[in-house]
């Protein structure tokens, strides 16, 4: 602070001003209504509150521009209205009502603040904006205007915008059917508007307000969830497609990472070969021991009939606690047909069948097995002879993880992210219907023909 | 963070918590087999 | 500081700048001016018309890191309203004005008009031209748009001030501002052009003390 400059030159603090009231008071030439302007100084035209009348007050003489007496408009922010946005309170001055040369109306309040200037909240009746004028114009981006390292994206364009009625102060020359030509520009939360006629080009940047917002600032309500969305309503699927898909991401990438550290599973914890015929008798066979240590584990009981042909061996396994005589059980089938029709050679089945059995704890176990094999026997076809190769192998392993378990998980924390992304997706498109543009990106990319 | 995505980390940290927890128990709902339950009643044989 | 006794009605009036020549009486409203050693009255201003402006005389603020206080202001009008431009002091004696309009500020300093590297169209205004609104002009190496031209009359004027503010006078007065949010100004008497070129700012960027207080409105905190 250089305050001391200004002391150096022997200048004290000057006394604060005085005070000043905040109105002017004014009675309407038209209807006799007194009139209170709340920007005097900066106020050059009124339409009378009372009346409709428009007013010249930009002089201390107060001149009636065009008598009106018209039924007054109800507001739904009544002029005079205090209300405090964003941490600064704002007094309610002008109303506006303004349409595309009569159709797709919507609303413009004028707020003023004597030390913060003027600005405008918006409404279209599904939601409100809180505009400022910029005193700078945008640089041009890509594919629309860029301002302050945020592009934006065209949506209305090329519009003509009267105004329709008026109502209360204003710092310009503000008459019904005057006519400018709109740009507005997007981003998610922001309108970027332009409107020019052949004076001057102004720019105007919008925020959208919440609905909580505007009710706590004004005392409005808007509807919760307009549809289809307003111009520069972001996504709500926005949040949980960005911060959601890297919840996604990492716990997908955790559960790999587990599912490796867990490894594979061990050596073969047991082999056996038994024999085997076709007669469809079922046989019995123990064999054990086997121990398991850890904890709780997968055990994997592998049968192999390596030459099966055109029959099954059913394989009923039970593994046995020797402690606790607690049993796990489980059923398996290996089985393989082959023959020839019309297209060639086929077969089917498997001579290998592995079944899993969960859960199971620390201890030594006998596999009991009771299996029994069978031969093809439709005679109508002339398949080749049934045949197992006389015997089954029995391997017991224990295995490393379910890779059905990790592909459920996936499935699991996958189908929230397809399912938001595809409401992300109507919502867009929904949004973006309203445009002059139509759909770009992603809506557009996910466009079916005959949807429109 | 919105309330959709705290729920879909909620809902993500439950499905981790499954996966860990069916890992340490070695349990999966696909497995072909588990244990029986012992049958109550009468054991050995039931023939006269 | 000089001090002097107002000789239309005797109140004491005092000169802050040693570079300002005018100066209202802050009683009788005679426009005083200082002449060699002596002090004489030229006329008389108008009472300023009420207006709600945050700035009086007295509003203390810092643009870029250097202090000012506001010590005058003149009341421009035109067929379509008025506009405040309030003169700035600063510590090393050098003066700015802030113009107030539409409730957004520009704060301007003169520039000598034979340093101005303009294009046809700026030389067109000097020469005692006119130039459209939405005119786009070269100023230095920056592309400006006239955003505003107009004939302006001295509605009234208080403090301290450059000139000798004669109610009625008038001036053709060009705005310009750039896309950077730069802006300039020429203002034109006759044959007698000066250039102005600035910035707009915001009130808080100017951290000001001493704003005025406007009844029914909370101070910013900064301002008080």
């Amino acid at each position: 602070m250089t305050d001391g400059g200004l002391q150096e030159m022997g200048i004290e603090a000057p006394p604060p001003p005085p005070p000043a009231p905040a109105i002017r008071a004014l009675s309407c030439p038209g209807c006799g209504g007194s009139i209170s302007v709340r920007a005097a100084g900066y106020t050059v035209t009124v339409a009378c509150q009372y009346c409709g009348s428009i007013l010249d007050v930009a002089n201390p003489e107060v001149r009636l521009l065009t008598e009106y007496h018209l039924a007054i408009q109800e507001l739904e922010i009544p002029l005079g209205t205090r209300g405090t946005l964003r941490g600064i309170e704002w007094e309610v001055i002008g109303y506006l009502s303004r349409s595309e040369r009569g159709s797709y109306p919507w609303e413009e309040y004028l707020l003023f603040n004597p030390y913060q200037g003027y600005r405008w909240l918006v409404t279209n009746g599904r939601g409100w904006s809180f505009g400022e004028m910029l005193t700078r114009a945008p640089d041009w981006g890509h594919h629309g205007p860029r301002l302050d390292g945020h592009d934006y994206a065209p949506f209305f364009v090329d519009g003509q915008a009267q105004v329709d009625y008026v109502l209360g102060e204003f710092y310009w020359r503000v008459a019904v059917g005057e006519e400018v030509s709109t740009d507005d520009y997007v981003r998610p939360g922001y309108m970027l508007s332009r409107e020019a006629n052949e004076q001057e080009v102004s720019w105007t940047l919008s925020t959208l307000l919440d609905g909580d917002e505007i009710r706590r600032a004004f005392g409005v309500r808007p509807p919760s969830n307009p549809w289809p969305p307003l111009p520069h309503q972001p996504s709500p699927y926005r949040d949980v497609m960005r911060k959601g898909g890297k919840i996604g991401l990492a716990v997908l990438a955790f559960l790999l990472l587990l599912t490796m550290v867990m490894g594979s599973g061990g050596q073969p914890l047991l082999t056996e070969t038994l024999p085997v015929d076709l007669a469809g008798t079922t046989r019995t066979a123990t064999l054990g021991p086997i121990t398991v240590t850890r904890p709780y584990q997968l055990v994997a009981i592998r049968a192999q009939v390596p030459g099966l042909e055109n029959g099954w061996i059913d394989l009923d396994y039970a593994l046995v606690d020797r402690a606790t005589q607690a049993s796990y059980q489980a059923y398996g089938a290996a089985e393989r047909y082959s023959g020839r029709d019309s297209d060639g050679d086929w077969t089917e089945g498997s001579r290998r069948k592995t079944v899993k059995l969960a859960s199971v704890p620390a201890g030594t176990y006998d596999l009991v097995i009771d299996y029994a094999g069978n031969g093809w026997r439709d005679f109508s076809r002339p398949y080749a002879n049934s045949q197992t190769g006389g015997s089954v192998i029995i391997e017991v392993s224990r295995a490393a993880a379910f890779p059905s378990n990790l592909i459920l998980a996936v499935i699991l924390i996958l189908a929230p992210l397809v399912y938001f992304f595809f409401r992300h997706l109507s919502f867009e498109q929904a949004r973006q219907d309203e445009s002059d543009i139509g759909r770009t990106g992603l809506a557009k990319l996910f466009t079916s023909e005959d949807d429109d | 963070m919105d309330r959709r995505t705290f729920l879909y980390g909620l809902w993500s940290l439950a499905t981790a918590g499954l996966f860990v927890t069916s890992t340490i128990y070695a349990y999966s709902p696909f497995a072909d087999g588990g244990r029986v339950a012992p049958r109550a009643g009468v054991y050995g044989p039931t023939h006269k | 500081m000089q001090k002097v006794s107002c000789p239309n009605c005797g109140a004491e009036v005092s000169f802050r700048s040693p570079a300002l020549p005018s100066r209202v009486c802050d009683y009788c409203r005679t426009i005083l001016v200082r002449s060699g050693g002596g002090i004489e009255a030229v006329g008389k201003a108008a009472v300023l018309p009420f207006d709600v402006s945050p700035i009086g005389i007295g509003t203390r603020g810092t643009f870029d890191g250097r202090g000012f206080d506001v010590v005058g202001r003149v009341r421009w009008g035109w067929t379509d309203g008025s506009w405040n431009e309030w003169l700035l002091l600063f510590g090393d004696g050098s003066d700015a004005w802030l113009g107030e309009a539409m409730g957004q500020f520009m704060l301007t300093e003169e520039r000598a008009i034979g340093d101005v590297q303009g294009d046809e169209g700026i030389r067109r205004l000097i020469l005692g031209g006119r130039v459209m609104i939405g005119t786009r002009v070269r100023i230095d190496d920056e592309t400006y748009v006239v955003s505003d031209a107009r004939d302006a009359t001295c509605i009234a004027a208080e403090g301290e001030l450059p000139f000798s503010p004669r109610p009625g006078w008038t001036i053709h007065s060009v705005d310009f501002r750039s896309v950077s949010g730069r802006c300039a100004s020429l203002q034109r008497e006759e044959t007698l052009s000066s250039f102005y070129q600035g910035r707009y700012v915001t009130l808080d960027e100017l951290v000001p003390r001493n704003l005025r207080p406007i009844e029914g409105w909370p101070m910013p905190a900064y301002g008080g």
